[in-house]
């Protein structure tokens, strides 16, 4: 078991480092660099830039040296924990982010929460009394639910939770709340607010997630070992939960990191949709400006997210099923 | 019912729903097992044997109904008859009743544990369920059932996985866990099926030896004519969702009546008949689909003794030839 967790340790250090890499690479892809997007803005602006200008900018942010340089040079910070300047704030990038970083974490896990919950339950519902009126009516709702596009979706319910809970459109804090320092009362304005993000980044993969717990469970339903537990008398909910939903949960589990990238993924454009205080906005905007360092960092701590929720679910498979530990071991 | 009976089947009809439609599956069947008897039910697959020892137990899947027929189990717990099939298929009753005094293994060793529980858990958890013992007491219990089945390493056995068992020992797992609460009625739906006929051969012999030091009654069920002469006292030969024949095992094999009881027997594969190079004979034709309308007995499209306007209108009488051999046949009526 042990053994099993260094090496998945080992195997995510390693996505990670060629990670970081490929994210570089990415950032560099665009032509031109910071000094050009600066040089351009300040053009629109009326100005006049000589190249040597641009080209002094450059080598002061040490733009001009080898690709591979200015990498080692970034991971040396990183490692470090100094994610470099952000050339567009000239404030370090760990300040920018840090700012706005925790709400994001707190959107991707309330909403892989909402997922996980609400697709559990309806989807064991499902399949438990398959072809009821629930059972119909929950197909359809999911259909619908993967079919929506997100920012369909969220323009529903911003227009939904203004018309009918009174709220302030978008963003997720009242108006009087929005430069607060933390308080219990603002916790719940914050509450009442995110319930609209949550839904929007989390109703595909719950529609998911009801339709895989549901094939998944059906077919568990059928096997020999089910009939067998109720041979023993144990009663139907602790047989169901013990049994057929235990075994279900693998393919639910296994898919926790991959869902988590969806909605990661998903979260910088219902971000900017909803006009959120999160990381969303500002990764569109340093992918604009490209402020190197911060789209780098913010690139990195995303993937970071994934491989970690990977990880997790890996680490939390191996726990679920014996035959894994067993197969790995021997 | 008798003081002696532990159960007595009363012309049990069991169908199948499909969509407003009902397909009979189960058909008028009888019979009864006192305590600490064995009989056997034998026919080809599909015949209807599985869906008669789940009725038992209630443990039907929902598209299945009991249509009407009387299923009494003596409760020793109640100490009296219930009528299983009045009860709640959810209640209390039926499930004090499963896995404490009827226990059941199945046709698939493989398949009938959860891979993801020691084997330990899954018998510790019947234990724990029906008796108010320990944990520590429950698995000390579990560990001796393993012992007693013939599992060796019990210590270690009651830690490992199911599929560090072979299909065998799995079985012998599964027997431990359906007696492990002393049940007074075990059924055993095709337990050897499965199985290499090595093991098949050590599977009966257990079962016979527990039968022998615990006492409880079996009903075992097979395809496969070859395996009760071994076990049982009384045999009941079924065909569509009937009783065609029924007698001791003395009657079946060196007295049978009906024609299909006859198939069965020449269908056994027997050492001798490789050096005597008899042929074996399989029975003509297929079991019919339950969904073909068939009247009068089920078996004349495949019987070489069928009579034309008696045999595919009605179905026979019961015509008793001893006290306990009877047959369901126009050929004796
Ligand atoms: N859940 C079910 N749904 C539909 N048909 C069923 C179901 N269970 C059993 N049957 C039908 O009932 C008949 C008897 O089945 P079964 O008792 O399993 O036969 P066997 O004698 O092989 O154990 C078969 O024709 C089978 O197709
Ligand atoms: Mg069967």
């Amino acid at each position: 078991m042990v053994q099993i967790l260094i090496r998945r340790t080992g195997y995510a250090l390693a996505t990670l480092f060629f990670v970081s890499i490929i994210c570089f690479i990415i950032i560099q892809l665009p032509p031109g660099d910071y000094a050009d997007a600066y040089a351009a803005k300040r053009h629109a602006g009326g100005e006049i830039i000589r190249a040597e200008e641009v080209e002094a900018i450059r080598h002061q942010l040490g733009l001009d040296r080898p690709m591979y340089i200015q990498y080692l040079n970034w991971m040396w910070g990183v490692v470090r924990g100094e994610l470099g300047m952000s050339l567009e704030y000239k404030r370090p990038v760990s300040e920018v982010i840090a700012e706005r970083l925790p709400l994001t974490l707190i959107l991707a896990f309330s909403t892989m929460v909402f997922i996980y919950s609400v697709a559990l339950s309806i989807g064991i519902l499902s399949a438990v009394r398959q072809y009821s009126a629930a059972d119909h009516f929950f197909t359809v709702i999911g259909y619908i639910g993967l079919a929506t596009p997100n920012f369909l979706l969220a323009l529903l319910l911003m227009y939904a939770s203004h018309k009918w809970f009174g709220q302030s459109v978008g963003g997720l804090f009242s108006p009087q709340f929005q430069d607060a320092p933390w308080s219990w009362a603002r916790l719940m304005d914050m509450l009442s607010h995110l319930w609209v993000p949550v839904v929007v980044l989390g109703t595909a993969g719950t529609a998911f997630q009801i339709r895989t717990m549901r094939a998944v469970l059906l077919d568990e339903l059928n096997k020999m070992y089910v009939i067998a537990a109720r041979s023993t008398g144990l009663s139907e909910f602790r047989m169901l939960m013990k049994y057929p939903v235990r075994i279900a949960l693998n393919p639910i589990v296994s898919t926790l990191g991959w869902e988590l990238t969806r909605v990661i993924s998903g979260a910088p454009i219902v971000g900017v949709v909803l006009s959120l205080p999160d990381t969303g906005p500002l990764f569109l905007k340093s992918l604009l400006d490209q402020d190197t360092y911060l789209a780098g960092a913010m690139i990195l701590i995303y993937c970071t997210l994934v491989i970690a929720g990977t990880f997790i679910s890996d680490v939390l498979l191996i726990i679920l099923d014996p035959r894994i530990r067993y197969e790995r071991l021997t | 019912m008798p003081k002696d009976m532990l159960l007595e089947i009363k012309d049990l009809e069991i169908s199948l729903l499909v969509e407003s439609h009902m397909v009979n599956i189960i058909d008028n069947v009888s019979f009864d097992l006192k305590f600490g008897e064995v009989i056997a039910i034998v026919g080809e697959s599909g015949c209807g044997k599985t869906v008669t020892s789940q009725a038992i137990a209630r443990l039907l899947p929902r598209e299945l109904k009991i249509l009407s027929g009387k299923i009494l189990f003596y409760s020793k717990i109640d100490e009296r008859v219930l009528d299983v099939c009045k009860l709640d298929p959810k209640g209390k009753t039926i499930h004090y009743i499963r896995g404490d005094q009827i226990g059941m293994i199945f046709q698939e060793p493989m398949s009938s544990f959860s891979p993801v529980y020691t084997i330990g858990n899954q018998i510790c958890e019947v234990i724990r369920l029906h008796q108010k013992v320990s944990k520590k007491k429950a698995r000390n219990i579990s560990i001796e059932l393993l012992d007693t089945v013939g599992i060796p390493n019990p210590v270690a056995a009651v830690d490992q996985y199911p599929h560090e068992f072979s299909g065998g020992m799995r079985q012998r797992a599964m027997i431990a866990r359906a007696i492990s609460c002393n049940p007074s009625l075990l059924i055993a739906d095709e337990p050897t099926t499965a199985l290499d006929v090595t093991i098949q051969a050590q599977i009966l012999v257990l079962l016979q030896e527990l039968q022998k030091e615990f006492g409880m009654a079996i009903i075992f069920i097979t395809h496969d004519l070859g395996v009760v002469a071994q076990i049982s006292h009384r045999v009941f030969i079924m065909y569509m969702g009937k009783i065609v024949e029924e007698g001791s095992v003395h009657d079946i094999f060196h007295n049978p009546k009906h024609p299909y009881t006859e198939n069965l027997i020449h269908a056994i594969p027997k050492l001798g008949n490789l050096r005597e190079r008899r042929r074996l004979v399989p029975i003509r034709g297929n079991v019919p689909s339950i969904f073909d309308e068939l009247h009068g007995c089920a078996f004349h499209p495949r019987c070489k003794f069928f009579m034309p306007d008696k045999c595919d209108v009605h179905f026979p009488k019961c015509k008793h030839l001893t006290s306990n051999h009877s047959v369901w046949c126009y050929l004796y009526e």
